[in-house]
């Protein structure tokens, strides 16, 4: 499928923002995508398709000029309006520029039907900008589901971020970017507690490049046979690569990880039990019900694209019964490999694709998803409840709250 | 409080959105170096390993007749996977890891030994690959040898395991009436109906699927689904292309049996269904069953009436010369076997009653192209009779291939000062709205039995009720000659197919 995207065109305003304006700019771009009036046959005939409605929010033009690049793969599986604002917020002030863009779709060259969206792209600088959520949200197209992805550091108290946010059913970002993991991962969870209730759903990117992590753990206790060897794990390894910001933290995504672990088989933190460990591991007891569980953070070395990625992880059984339980990424992040071991035996292992997602395939998943996923509002709150107990702050509390009062 | 992992679930896998997680099995495929196995089944195993839907403990066997080793097996079906496959992106590390879960054994469908042998390795495998006695026989061979493999599966007790056992029944499911009640007869002298999975491709399909929640999931058509709204429904399903080097087994066949009967039947009955009560495998089939046993059926004697057969001769399809079917390899030069047929079913029940189902299907057509055409009852009163143009009626075109999607035509007004109608459509294309990627029909149905769910497979009374509907249109061609050929390839069928319509007042689409 081939992608091409017109060069955006500005659309004079008045005083104030001109709705109509816009449209009237988009009604003209389209007659003439289309080769004018007449050109509307079965064959060449240009489709305005629009599932839904996309705020983009980015801080930087080299931000936009990627956005614009991603936003066509994204674009060609969910044809939407896409509304990209661009805050330079340390800029000297401007007021909001529009611009209007269409970008369509051609199976090939030829006659096939040409799939056609659009782009509504605002520029505000300094003080402007925070004048960007009352411009985008008249421009959205009526009836259909607002989802806004965040390109940028989250800033989860900040006035953009909030308006926007209420505007929208969905908001995507991305914790890996967290520039303050620990200190916002809290706050994440936090946010996530206090909006419960709330319409709008929050996706984080970097849980869903755990997805396949997820995946691939659960599948082990698909087998009836191991399915008991859970309850007898106590020592869970996972290895990281540190965080491009403050690598001296663990990385955000291992402690989701851990968190997802720890909400879905009920562990509790045990207090003032966290330790340094030898070259960069750090360890924390967790227990369930009288039963203690090991947690070892391991930061590993991986090529530099490679920042704040899973490495490994391993669910362990000692004892009695020894097992693991292995999901492993190849050095240089081509496969992932899984492995059964009881006693010294290898029962099963076998690789897979290992790669993380790119960046749209990833948003093009979480744009198929409305409301709230309450596995990852549990995960982030254990994350943090662990996270406290690391650093010492922590009360003994249940960390799935389903299962506590239950 | 209780512990999670003392229930059957696993606490792991809720919210996990890897839709749908298979149990361990064994994949045993007889007619395992056949082109079916290696072109279509392996590479569907291997995309749903590639996309973490089966898990680790998994094998395939494959059973045939030539002797070979598994790493023999291995190199055939990589050979295969690299010539039909994507080559770009063929990985020969993971290649290497899913082929360690490819097995062989050589054996005769008819000796009871192998079989034995089967059971021995498929219990040694269980050990070796942790598959917990979870068995899957897909029957990939000519369908002679299915009443035998399934009785040699059941004398050698493989019919019933330690886990679940299910067969996978490949196309063509009997010759005639009389061959799939004995086929079934046969099955089910070893297996449970809940066991037998009978595959039908083309309920594989994305659309085809969308065809159900198109009804079900929408309020705003189901009070227009009836007689009192529907004039008629066209069912179009051509192909450009001929019989494509099976001209011996399409002698055997003709276009009732090899699509008629099956697909266009499977495609039918969902549009002609009572809305299921639960989308459960046996709510959706009850409700498919119920239609089409309403089907009037058809008279020995006034065949013509309702059904029309055809037979290409040479022709220009899609710029090329091609021959005519007597031409073809294979096929007898006074071959009197059906490339075309159009059919006119009627449903008598409340909801159709009166509503007459058009059905066309044929090679050599001039485009490829499937689909259903609802046609709407005419306005009860013409408002606009002093335009020049004749009002047409509202139709709701679901398309199944190529550009799957629906259209709904509608009148609108010409801008300007006359009254003037233009017909115009609103289209919804399911593939541009939904990106690119459907899955294969042989990867969904594939997973369905591994999960237990039937829902896409055709039941018992479906295979016999389709041939029940068409045997006395077999049975009357069988009895009378006609001259054939009657139809130009690259055209839309015999005359008398447009007269069928046209008796009626009625006329095919112009696709």
């Amino acid at each position: 499928m081939k992608s091409t995207h017109t060069t955006p065109r500005a659309v004079q305003l008045a005083e104030t923002l001109d709705v109509q304006a816009v449209e009237r700019e988009l009604s003209r771009l389209w007659m003439e995508n289309a080769g004018g009036a007449g050109a509307s046959d079965e064959e060449g005939a240009l489709m305005r398709a629009r599932v839904l409605n996309l705020l983009v929010y980015v801080a930087t033009n080299e931000a936009l000029e990627e956005v614009n690049e991603l936003l066509s793969h994204v674009t060609s599986a969910h044809p939407c309006r896409a509304i990209v604002m661009v805050a330079e917020r340390e800029a000297e002030d401007v007021d909001i520029e529009m611009l209007v863009s269409s970008y369509c779709q051609s199976e090939g060259g030829g006659k096939e039907r040409n799939l056609c969206g659009e782009q509504v792209t605002l520029r505000a600088r300094g003080r402007f900008s925070v004048e960007l959520p009352s411009a985008a949200e008249p421009l959205l197209v009526p009836d259909l589901p607002v989802f806004l992805w965040w390109r940028d550091r989250p800033r989860l108290n900040d006035e953009v971020f909030r308006k926007l946010g209420h505007a929208s059913d969905r908001v995507v970002f991305d914790s890996a970017d967290f520039l303050e993991p620990y200190r916002d991962l809290l706050a994440l969870s936090a946010l996530l507690q206090k909006e419960r209730a709330a319409h709008t759903g929050l996706s984080d990117l970097n849980w869903a490049r755990l997805t396949s992590w997820r995946g691939l753990l659960a599948g082990f206790y698909d087998v009836r046979e191991y399915r008991t060897r859970l309850e007898n794990v106590d020592r869970v390894r996972i290895e990281y690569v540190a965080p491009e910001h403050k690598p001296h933290e663990i990385a955000p995504k291992a402690l989701i990880l851990a968190g997802w672990l720890a909400s879905r088989l009920g562990w509790r933190a045990a207090a003032g039990q966290s330790a340094e460990g030898e070259a960069g591991a750090r360890t924390m007891q967790v227990e369930r019900q009288g039963r203690a569980i090991t947690l070892e953070f391991r930061s590993v070395e991986r090529r530099e694209a490679m920042h704040g990625w899973i490495a490994r992880v391993e669910l362990l059984a000692g004892a009695d019964a020894p097992s693991a339980f292995v999901v492993a990424r190849s050095e240089d992040g081509r496969y992932l490999e899984t492995q059964v071991l009881t006693g010294d035996e290898r029962v099963a292992s076998r690789l897979l694709v290992g790669g993380d997602k790119t960046e749209p395939e990833l948003l093009g998943r979480e744009l198929e998803i409305l409301g709230h996923d309450r596995i990852y509002e549990e995960a982030v709150h254990a994350a943090a409840l662990l996270l406290e107990a690391l650093e010492g702050k922590q009360k003994q509390v249940g960390l799935n709250p389903q299962i506590n009062t239950g | 409080m209780t512990s999670p992992t003392e229930t059957f679930e696993n606490p792991l896998r809720a919210g996990v959105r890897l839709e749908r997680a298979a149990e361990p099995c064994i994949v045993t495929i007889f007619g395992a170096t056949g082109d079916l196995t290696r072109r279509k089944l392996v590479p569907a195993l291997y995309s749903l390993m590639q996309q973490r839907l089966l898990p680790a403990e998994f094998a395939i066997l494959g059973f045939s007749k030539p002797e070979m080793s598994d790493e023999q097996f291995r190199a055939l079906l990589r050979e295969a996977f690299v010539e039909y496959g994507d080559k770009e992106t063929f990985d020969e590390a993971l290649w290497e890891s899913f082929a360690g879960s490819l097995f062989y054994m050589s054996g005769d469908f008819a000796d009871a030994e192998a079989f034995k042998a089967l059971g021995s390795r498929l219990e040694e495998l269980d050990g070796e690959r942790g598959t917990e006695g979870n068995r899957i026989f897909y029957f990939s061979t000519a369908p002679r040898f299915f009443g035998l493999i399934s009785e040699q599966l059941g004398e050698a007790g493989l019919s019933q395991g330690k886990g679940w056992t299910r067969v996978i029944v490949e196309k063509p499911f009997g010759h005639d009436l009389e061959s799939a009640r004995q086929l079934n007869t046969e099955l089910a002298a070893v297996f449970h109906e809940e066991q037998v999975y009978r595959i039908d491709h083309y309920l594989g399909k994305e659309t085809v699927q969308n065809l159900l929640v198109f009804r079900f999931a929408n309020s705003i058509f189901e009070p227009l689904w009836n007689r009192q709204y529907i004039d008629h429904v066209q069912i179009t399903n051509a192909e450009a292309i001929g019989v494509e080097g099976r001209g011996a087994y399409y002698e055997e066949a003709g276009v009732v049996r090899d699509m008629i009967q099956n697909h266009v039947f499977q495609v039918t009955s969902l549009i002609a269904m009572e809305p299921p009560a639960s989308l459960s495998a046996n709510g959706v089939r009850d409700e498919k069953i119920k239609a089409m046993q309403a089907v009037r059926p058809i008279p020995l004697k006034g065949v013509d009436e309702f059904a029309v057969r055809g037979q290409y001769g040479a022709g220009y399809v899609l710029g090329e010369k091609v021959p005519g079917y007597r031409e073809e390899t294979g096929v007898s030069p006074a071959s009197s076997t059906e490339t075309f047929a159009a059919l006119k079913l009627y449903f008598d029940n409340w909801r159709w009653a009166g509503v007459p189902f058009y059905i066309r299907s044929g090679k050599r057509l001039p485009k490829r192209v499937t689909e259903i055409a609802i046609q709407f009852k005419e306005v009860p009163h013409r408002l606009f009779t002093d335009t020049d143009e004749p009002l047409e009626p509202n139709v709701l075109v679901i398309r199944i291939q190529p550009n799957e999607g629906i259209t709904l035509r509608f009148g609108a007004k010409l801008p300007g000062q006359m009254m003037r109608i233009r017909w115009v459509n609103m289209d919804f294309r399911y593939g541009s709205s939904f990106g690119v990627h459907t899955p294969e029909a042989y990867e969904r149905l594939l997973l369905d039995c591994i999960l237990g769910d039937s829902t896409l497979y055709a039941r018992r009374d479906m295979t016999e009720r389709g041939w029940e509907i068409v045997t006395p249109i077999l049975e009357a061609w069988k009895q009378s000659a006609t001259a054939f050929p009657n139809y130009d390839a690259g055209t839309w069928g015999p005359k008398a197919a447009f007269e069928l319509m046209e008796r009626d007042g009625r006329r095919w689409r112009r696709l």
